[in-house]
């Protein structure tokens, strides 16, 4: 039987703090390795009597340490507010956060020599390779988060109301679908690759597929039948929607009104759209306020 | 379909999260019962049912209770 005294939300305590706090550190740290500094900020600093070297340093760190004020500030002042004022508090923090790191640093400038080491010369991005690689970006994002949010401590649930396993495997399954995702855009966008850089992208879409599969058979079997529900929902939904698409788009491809749309190019639609569905069906079913 | 949960939790001081353990489920799906997003599954009322120690038909009733009273 549960107990007779009701669980109220908990204050803010340094250890709720400090997990999404390091995750957005984490989060950032990477994007500040991914980025170069910006070459006017830069001569702004100098014009200031900052050398070179420190005027780098200063703004690959900058943005750390903006996110991490910006992050417990954030979290302070939400506590007790309504999802709408919780939304536009976020919302501008995240703004001035993105503002300033944007101020600081041309991003993603040194993914682009990672790619190239692992899997050869690059081509320009196609659409489809754009939205593959916001796929890849909100699934990381998503995933590391999800993975890390048990850090903030609670008892037996925290405030969304999941068991610490459940939000691991979710930002383990997350993961391996941002991996499966970019794998199958790096093949699209490689230049004439080698076999090895083939191969190693083939792994890499393996292993993602493995850890996806993984954590979502691993969820349907641990987690509750809303959880199911929001699943099969999901894989319905976006089944219909792709199938009108398909139907409609080779109406018009045979008219000769639309391109020719590749393999690639439909599967990363579908995955993009399952994304979004999985992620709006979760959202209208499952939010709500600590009760 | 329509449910007293709400108010049979706040009866006995009891939160969301107080009776998702009881029944083995997580927050979030009580939560979507209560708003009436969610209909639990047959087992699932009948595990309520039994935490509250009280008959499925006494927590949940149909939206048109019109109809539940024509019924022979």
């Amino acid at each position: 039987m549960p107990p007779a005294e009701p669980l109220q939300p908990e204050p803010l305590q340094f250890r709720a703090i400090i997990g999404p706090t390091l995750a957005a550190l984490g989060a950032t740290a990477l994007l500040s390795l991914s980025g170069a500094p910006a070459e006017k900020t830069l001569v702004r600093l100098q014009a200031l009597g900052v050398g070179e070297g420190d005027g780098r340093l200063l703004l690959h760190l900058a943005p750390l340490l903006v996110v991490g004020i910006a992050v417990p500030m954030g979290m302070a002042l939400s506590r007790g507010r309504s999802q709408a004022a919780r939304l536009v508090l976020q919302g501008g923090l995240g703004a001035i956060v993105g503002f300033l790191t944007a101020f600081c640093l041309d991003l993603f400038i040194g993914f682009g020599a990672v790619l190239e080491t692992f899997f050869g010369p690059q081509n320009p991005a196609h659409w489809v390779d754009v939205i593959a690689w916001m796929v890849v970006a909100f699934s990381v994002i998503f995933g590391v988060l999800g993975a890390l949010s048990p850090l903030q401590g609670g008892g037996r649930a925290n405030a969304m109301g999941h068991d610490r396993a459940v939000m691991i495997w979710a930002g383990f399954g997350l993961i391996g679908h941002g991996m499966l995702v970019g794998a199958l855009a790096v093949l699209h966008q490689s230049e004439a690759p080698s076999t090895l850089a083939r191969l190693q992208a083939l792994g890499l879409f393996g292993l993602g597929v493995l850890m996806f599969a993984w954590s979502s058979i691993v969820l349907w079997r641990r987690y509750d039948e809303l959880y199911r529900l929001v699943v099969v929902r999901a894989y319905a939904w976006t089944g219909g929607i792709a199938s009108t698409f398909v139907v409609a788009w080779a109406a018009l491809e045979l008219a000769g009104f639309a391109p020719t749309l590749s393999l690639y190019a439909v599967s990363i639609l579908l995955l993009a759209l399952q994304f979004v569905v999985t992620i709006s069906i979760s959202v209208k079913l499952t939010a709500s306020h600590l009760n | 379909m329509k449910n007293r949960l709400r108010v049979l939790r706040a009866e006995r001081a009891w939160s969301q999260a107080d009776l998702a353990e009881a029944v083995g489920v997580s927050r979030q799906t009580i939560n979507a019962i209560e708003v009436e997003k969610y209909d639990p599954s047959l087992p699932l009322a009948f595990k309520i049912a039994r935490v509250f120690a009280l008959r499925i038909e006494d927590i949940f009733s149909e939206d048109d209770q019109t109809s539940t009273e024509r019924a022979p």
